[in-house]
């Protein structure tokens, strides 16, 4: 593992210079290597959804560059990223009763069921196939938007290709579940796929991810490695709150020590 | 049990149209006025059977899935209306020398009208993005003024002008003269062909349009052009037959309790149901013999119980 991981690790795979829209991100300068899974962290209207808009290519930015294995973003066309970009968006609203298996299928470049064993295990969704996604609940629901994002790149996931993009995805997802998405992210980048995903869990994403990218009001505040990035002083300066960081044996441990009072 | 659907639905118009043929080919008279009858009589109904029936559902199953709304029907969203309006006008009040041109006049007048309430619905569910209900209602306020127009230009007609609106606002399947057909009926076939050929990126809509921009569509794009086939097809089939009400919203709606949601089983589907039910329209004319009926009568008869039942049953969301 520890060899693979060495050899892909001269492989950029996305790469922002300068990055800057409208007046939601500023300026941005970061990359990422083949393989690596990266937490984007922030307060509620940083530009963490933005951003990943933007490495999906579904957002043009007006200035500075994003490039995915050396090629600008913007030079690939929608059916050229569809075939090895994943992205799960925040939220979609059905308005037809259609079954979850239809809705699998419909995105789907590899079969639906019975689905890949890796997501099967991980989101269990296929006691939920034949249920009608209006029926489902929140956290059901998610499990099965990331089934879906997951499953229209399945090849290239395969191939160890692909690039996941996920916003929010731990969002509604029971304790068992966030773990299991990060078991899952994991077995991705394994296989050398590239994950960027947004998330509120400093704890877990602290834990679990190779590079953190703390982003503010749309500019980097630090990016790097989660010991290197993950302290008090760039947690206070994304967030606006006091943290106290404790290194236990592997494990980063993360609290707010100063609540907010109430006037 | 989709291929089973389509093929059944394949047979069923097959066999109506022998029917048809069949009616003509009883009478007893001489094999050349049997011959002619046949071509000159039912082939333009039958052609204008199956292409109107066709387009009239697979645009209302596209306009569903596009406006995310299973009211969506071009009757109800008013592109119908938005067509008839203009052909009122047209029949009503044109000039002699447009009387001899009609056949190419009044379709594009009927592509005009449909095109342009067309454009209003989109851009309102655009605006409105939320509020799929304000676009039904936009809809019937375009019909409803559309009536009242039309209810206007009645005042100052003569008897036989009036006459021949009324059965054209009904719908009818004998109103198409030849040449009309022969310019209509590839209009209506290519607006079909388009629609079903989109079908596989119209299910990237369910998940909204951002999903189908990551799944490697443009949803404006494909939107946009699905749109601008479905209101020519309409406009297409107005001209040929007036307003047929009801067939569109039914059709693909039922279908999708029997079979899903797929689109490229749904709309070739819906286009076979809708050929079927107006060549069954047709086939109940030839036996009656005596009486045509308004297409819109029928489609109203059957479709209002079916809608009401739907309801009933909640499968309407």
């Amino acid at each position: 593992m520890g060899d693979l991981q060495g050899t892909m690790a001269m492989t950029l795979a996305v790469e922002l210079h300068a990055v800057s829209l409208d007046k939601r991100l500023t300026d941005v300068t970061c990359q990422c290597l083949k393989g690596q899974s990266i937490h984007l962290l922030g307060e509620n209207g940083a530009g963490k959804s933005s951003l990943l808009e933007v490495i999906a290519g579904l957002t043009d930015a007006d200035n500075g560059h994003c490039r995915i294995d050396d090629t600008p973003v913007n030079a690939l066309t929608l059916p050229e990223l569809a075939r090895f970009r994943a992205f799960h968006a925040q939220s979609s609203a059905a308005s037809f009763a259609l079954s979850v298996n239809d809705y699998l299928h419909f995105y789907a470049s590899s079969q639906v069921s019975p689905l890949p064993t890796l997501l099967e295990f991980t989101m269990e969704v296929s006691h939920l196939l034949t249920r009608r996604i209006t029926t489902l609940s929140g956290g059901e629901k998610q499990r099965v938007e990331l089934c879906r994002a997951l499953l229209q790149v399945w090849p290239a996931i395969e191939a160890g290709d692909a690039l996941v993009l996920l916003d929010e995805p731990l969002q509604g997802l029971d304790i068992r579940h966030q773990y299991a998405l990060m078991a899952l992210t994991k077995a991705l980048t394994g296989k050398g796929n590239t994950v960027i995903l947004t998330s509120h869990d400093i704890g877990l994403s602290a834990n679990n991810a190779d590079q953190i990218w703390l982003l503010k009001n749309g500019s980097l505040v630090a990016n790097g490695t989660p010991t290197e990035v993950v302290n008090e002083f760039n947690l206070n300066a994304t967030f606006g709150c006091h943290f106290a960081v404790k290194k236990l044996e592997n494990f980063l441990q993360i609290q707010v020590c100063d609540p907010i009072v109430m006037p | 049990m989709p291929r089973f659907l389509l093929a059944g639905l394949t047979c069923s118009c097959l066999i109506v149209i022998a029917a048809i043929a069949a009616v003509t080919w009883s009478m007893e008279a001489d094999g050349a006025v049997k011959s002619h009858i046949f071509f000159s009589l039912q082939v333009p109904l039958m052609v204008t059977a199956v292409l109107t029936g066709a387009v009239l559902t697979v645009s209302a199953g596209t306009l569903q899935v596009v406006l995310r709304n299973p009211l969506a029907d071009p009757g109800i969203i008013g592109i119908t209306s938005g067509a008839s309006l203009v052909a009122a006008v047209l029949i009503l009040s044109a000039p002699a020398i447009a009387q001899t041109h009609f056949h190419y006049i009044l379709p594009l007048g009927c592509f005009i009208g449909a095109i342009a309430s067309t454009v209003l619905i989109y851009r309102l569910a655009r605006r409105l993005q939320q509020a799929s209900m304000a676009v039904i209602l936009a809809g019937i306020a375009v019909s409803t003024l559309s009536g009242a127009v039309i209810a206007w230009l009645y005042l100052f007609t003569d008897a036989q002008s009036m006459r021949n609106l009324t059965f054209w606002l009904m719908g009818s399947l004998y109103q198409a003269d030849g040449t009309l057909l022969w310019v209509a009926a590839p209009i209506m076939f290519l607006s079909c062909a388009y629609q079903l050929a989109q079908a596989k990126k119209l299910n990237w809509l369910y998940a909204g349009e951002k999903a189908a921009a990551v799944a490697g569509v443009s949803p404006q794009q494909l939107i946009r052009r699905v749109l601008l086939a479905a209101s020519i097809g309409v406009g297409a089939a107005v001209s040929v037959a007036g307003s047929i009400a009801f067939l569109g919203l039914l059709v693909p709606h039922l279908l999708r309790l029997l079979v899903g949601f797929d689109n490229r089983i749904i709309l070739p589907a819906s286009a076979l149901t809708g050929a079927l039910f107006l060549l069954l329209v047709a086939l109940a004319t030839e036996l009656m013999g005596t009486v045509t009926f308004p297409v819109s009568m029928i489609t109203a008869t059957l479709g209002g119980p079916l809608l009401l039942w739907a309801i009933y049953k909640g499968q309407w969301r």
